[in-house]
C-alpha cells in the first residue's frame, strides 16, 4: 500500500533527495517485516494449518484387496500424496504399532480402514485407530459388512482350526500342532494373536464414522470420498459413502421384463455364447444379487455376464439382505408344483454362501450359535 | 443362576418391542447432559441410554412418589413398569427401600408396585466424578437384585438372568439368544474393570470407607460437623435425590372427602419431627446435617442389615452449597 502511492515516476523523481531516502528507507523496512512475518507463519504454521491431514489406512481380517483398490486410483494417487500425509499403511510402508501408540489422541485426521475383526490384534488395533482419529471410515465391505471372512461364522475358532490343522484332505499334521498365543522359544517367547470365535464388523465393535462398502470399493467411489474429506464436505456421521441410492438393478443397462424361472445356473454351468448380453440375468437363470445390492459399482460384474455378487450390501432400508433375495429369488421360479419348486431350488447349491456372501457377520442370522 | 447369554444389535430391538407390548418400559434418555427416567414409546426407543450412569431421579421416584394419595385401594396402572437401565447403585438402594417399606409393616402399595415390576440393570460405562459406589462396598455394574442384567459390549449385550421371571422375559426368543465367546467375555471384563478405576480415580484422594462410615458414631460432637454444615442452604435437596432417604409425612386432608396424602419429608428442614408447641429433637442446622450421615452409615445399617449409602452421588450432584459427603466423611475417617 505503501509503495503504490509512488508508483507515478515523474512524481518520485521531483521529490526532494531526503524524502526519498526516508521513503525507501521504510519500503525496506515493511519488507523485511514482511518476509520475517511470513518466516514466522511458516515456522508457526508447520503441523497446525498448513499441515497436511494425516491419514492411516489399516488392514485387519482382509485379502488386501482394498489397498489394491486404493492404489487403483491410478495417477489421483499423486494428488493424494499432495493433499496428505499417510502415516500408517502397512502394506507399503513399515511403521510401528508403538508408533501409533505414541501418537497424540484424535491426531490421524482419517482412518480408512479395512478387513473384519478376526483377531485379537484386529480388535486391538481397531480401538487403538479408534482413539487416535478424529474421523473413521470402515473401508471396504469387510469392514462394514463382514463379507468373505464373515462366512466363517457359520462354524466358529475351534472348528475352523480344526479343519485346517487336522482333519483336512491336505494336511499332514500326525502331532496335531497348532498355533498358540504363545510359543517358548530360546531368548525369549514368540507371540501369535488369538483368533476371535465369530468375525465381526468394525461397527459391532467401535464408533465408526462413515461406512464405505464394496469388495473392493470401486476407484471412482474412492476418489469422491477422499475428494469429500479432503474438501471438507462430508455427510452426516453414520452415513454410507460412496455409493448410490437405489440398487444394482437400477445402474444396470440389461432389458428387464416379468421373470419366470426355470432352472438356475450357477456360473460356470452355462457357455457366455448363450448368455444375451441385452436381457437380464436372473430371467435367464443366472442368480443376480442386484434386486437387493445397494448401487455405487456402476453394475460392473452384470457388464460381464456375471450375476450381481452382492459386494455393496444391502440397499437402503434392507435389513437382512439374505433374507430379501431368498425372498425375490423364490418370487421368480415359474412353478406351482411343490416337488419341481424343490428340484428348482435345489439348484442353488450354496443358498447362505449366495445371499450372505456379503454381509452374514452384520445379518440377522449373525453367527452360528 | 448364573445364565449368560449374548443378544445382537438387531434382535435386541425386537425383543425390546414385545416387551414394550407387555409392560410399561421406563428407561432412561439423555436431556441436557443428564439421563432421566422416561416412558419408551416407538419414538424414543431408539435413543435409550443404556452405558454410562445412573439417572438423575432414584428409583423411589417410581414406587414412594413425591406425593401420594395413600387412601382407598392400591392402584396400578394397566401396564406392569418395566425399568430398564437401573443401575448397580439402584438396585442396592431398593434393597434399603424393601426393608423399610416391606418387612414387618409392609406398605401395600410399595409392595404391589415392587412385586409387579420388573428390573432389567445394565452397567455403568462412564461414571461421574460424584461417583463413589466402590468406596461404599459396591460396584459400577449390578451382581443381584435384577431380574435381567445387560452389559452393553460392543454393539449387543452380554445379558445375566438373574430370576425366573428375568428368565421369562426372554422366552420365545430363544433363537436370539447366543453363546457368550471367550473375546466378548473378555471384552466385558475389560470394559468392567475400566468403569472400576474410572471410579476409583475420581476417588483417590478420599479416605473413608464404609467401615469408617459405621464408627462414625465417635465423632458425634466433633467440630467438623459445624464447620462443613456452613454452606448448607437447608434445601432438602440431597435427601429428595438420595434413592434411600424414606422418611415422609402424612397431611390429611379433607375436602369432599377424607384424604390422606403421603409427600417426602427431609430431616434437614427445621420442621421435621417438630413435635406440638414448638419442640425439635435437632434445633441447630449442625445437628440436622450430622444426623444425614448417621441415618446413613450407622442407624440404617443397625436396623436394616444395609448401609444407608450407596454412593450413587446425587446428593453431591444436587447440592446449592457444593457440600461434598466425600469430603466430611474424609474428615471424620
Amino acid at each position: 500500500m505503501f509503495t503504490m502511492q509512488h508508483s507515478d515516476q515523474g512524481e518520485e523523481e521531483n521529490e526532494p533527495y531526503y524524502q526519498r531516502l526516508i521513503h525507501a528507507g521504510l519500503n525496506q523496512a515493511f519488507s523485511v517485516l514482511e518476509s520475517l512475518f511470513f518466516i514466522t507463519l511458516t515456522l508457526y504454521g508447520r503441523g497446525r494449518p498448513m499441515a497436511k491431514p494425516k491419514f492411516a489406512i489399516y488392514w485387519a481380517g482382509s485379502c488386501g484387496g482394498c489397498e489394491i483398490a486404493f492404489l487403483d486410483i491410478r495417477e489421483k494417487i499423486l494428488d493424494v500424496d499432495k493433499a496428505v500425509d499417510l502415516v500408517f499403511c502397512p502394506c507399503i510402508m513399515d511403521t510401528k504399532y508403538k508408533d501409533i501408540e505414541a501418537m497424540k489422541d484424535g491426531e490421524i485426521d482419517v482412518c480408512l480402514f479395512n478387513g473384519s475383526i478376526r483377531n485379537e490384534e484386529n480388535l486391538h488395533i481397531a480401538e487403538l485407530l479408534r482413539k487416535k482419529s478424529k474421523v473413521m471410515v470402515a473401508y471396504g465391505s469387510c469392514a462394514t459388512e463382514g463379507c468373505v471372512p464373515g462366512l466363517g461364522n457359520l462354524t466358529n475358532a475351534e472348528e475352523i482350526q480344526k479343519y485346517a490343522f487336522e482333519t483336512s484332505p491336505s494336511t499332514g499334521n500326525p502331532d496335531k500342532i497348532r498355533p498358540r498365543a504363545e510359543t517358548k522359544v530360546k531368548g525369549g517367547k514368540l507371540t501369535l494373536p488369538v483368533m476371535c470365535d465369530y468375525v465381526r464388523t468394525l461397527g459391532q465393535v467401535i464408533d465408526v464414522d462413515y461406512f464405505m462398502p464394496g469388495c473392493p470399493p470401486v476407484a471412482d467411489q474412492i476418489w469422491a470420498v477422499i475428494e469429500a474429506v479432503l474438501t471438507n464436505a462430508l455427510p452426516p456421521k453414520g452415513s454410507v459413502v460412496g455409493v448410490n441410492p437405489k440398487t444394482v438393478c437400477d445402474e444396470c443397462d440389461r432389458e428387464k421384463n416379468e421373470k419366470r424361472v426355470k432352472r438356475f445356473f450357477r456360473p460356470h454351468e452355462v457357455d457366455p455364447k448363450d448368455i444375451d448380453p441385452n436381457l437380464c440375468l436372473l430371467e435367464q437363470g443366472i442368480v443376480c444379487n442386484g434386486p437387493a445390492t445397494r448401487a455405487g459399482c456402476g453394475a460392473l460384474c452384470p457388464q460381464v455376464n456375471l450375476g450381481c455378487r452382492g459386494c455393496y450390501g444391502p440397499a437402503e432400508g434392507i435389513e437382512d439382505m439374505g433374507g430379501k433375495l431368498a425372498g425375490s429369488i423364490a418370487s421368480v421360479i415359474d412353478s406351482d408344483d411343490p416337488e419341481e419348486i424343490e428340484r428348482i431350488v435345489s439348484q442353488i447349491v450354496d443358498p447362505v454362501g449366495t445371499f450372505y456372501r456379503f454381509s452374514l457377520p452384520s445379518s440377522i442370522l449373525g453367527r452360528k450359535v | 443362576m448364573a445364565e449368560k447369554y449374548y443378544i445382537g444389535k438387531a434382535h435386541w430391538k425386537s425383543i425390546l418391542n414385545t416387551w414394550m407390548e407387555k409392560y410399561n418400559v421406563i428407561a432412561p434418555q439423555k436431556e441436557h447432559g443428564s439421563l432421566y427416567m422416561v416412558p419408551v414409546t416407538a419414538e424414543n426407543s431408539q435413543t435409550i441410554v443404556y452405558d454410562e450412569v445412573r439417572a438423575v431421579e432414584p428409583m423411589k421416584h417410581f414406587f414412594i412418589p413425591p406425593l401420594t394419595d395413600v387412601t382407598g385401594a392400591v392402584k396400578t396402572g394397566d401396564k406392569p413398569w418395566l425399568f430398564l437401565g437401573v443401575k448397580a447403585c439402584g438396585i442396592t438402594a431398593l434393597t434399603v427401600l424393601d426393608q423399610a417399606f416391606g418387612g414387618d409393616f409392609t406398605d401395600p402399595r410399595y409392595e404391589k408396585l415392587r412385586e409387579e415390576s420388573l428390573i432389567v440393570s445394565t452397567d455403568c460405562a462412564h461414571p461421574l466424578e460424584t461417583c463413589f459406589c466402590t468406596k461404599v462396598g459396591g460396584n459400577p455394574y449390578p451382581v443381584k437384585g435384577f431380574d435381567l442384567n445387560l452389559s452393553k459390549v460392543w454393539d449387543g449385550f452380554v445379558v445375566e438372568v438373574g430370576s425366573l421371571r428375568g428368565k421369562e422375559l426372554l422366552e420365545g426368543h430363544d433363537r436370539s439368544l447366543k453363546e457368550v465367546v471367550k473375546e466378548e467375555a473378555e471384552a466385558l471384563s475389560k470394559i468392567r474393570a475400566r468403569a472400576v478405576r474410572e471410579v476409583e480415580d475420581f476417588n483417590r484422594n478420599f479416605g473413608f470407607s464404609a467401615e469408617s462410615g459405621t464408627a462414625l458414631f465417635k465423632h458425634y460432637s466433633s467440630d467438623f460437623w459445624k464447620k462443613d454444615s456452613e454452606n448448607c442452604v437447608e434445601c432438602g435437596a440431597c435427601t429428595h435425590v438420595c434413592p434411600t432417604c424414606h422418611c415422609y409425612f402424612l397431611d390429611d386432608v379433607t375436602k369432599k372427602e377424607f384424604v390422606k396424602l403421603r409427600g417426602w419429608d427431609s430431616c434437614q428442614y427445621s420442621g421435621y419431627a417438630m413435635t406440638a408447641g414448638g419442640g425439635t429433637p435437632r434445633p441447630k442446622l449442625a445437628e440436622r446435617f450430622r444426623n444425614r450421615y448417621l441415618c446413613k452409615f450407622r442407624y440404617l445399617p443397625a436396623n436394616y442389615d444395609a448401609l444407608g449409602c450407596t454412593g450413587c452421588g446425587r446428593c453431591i450432584a444436587a447440592c446449592q452449597g457444593r457440600i461434598d459427603m466425600r469430603e466430611t466423611l474424609h474428615d471424620l475417617k
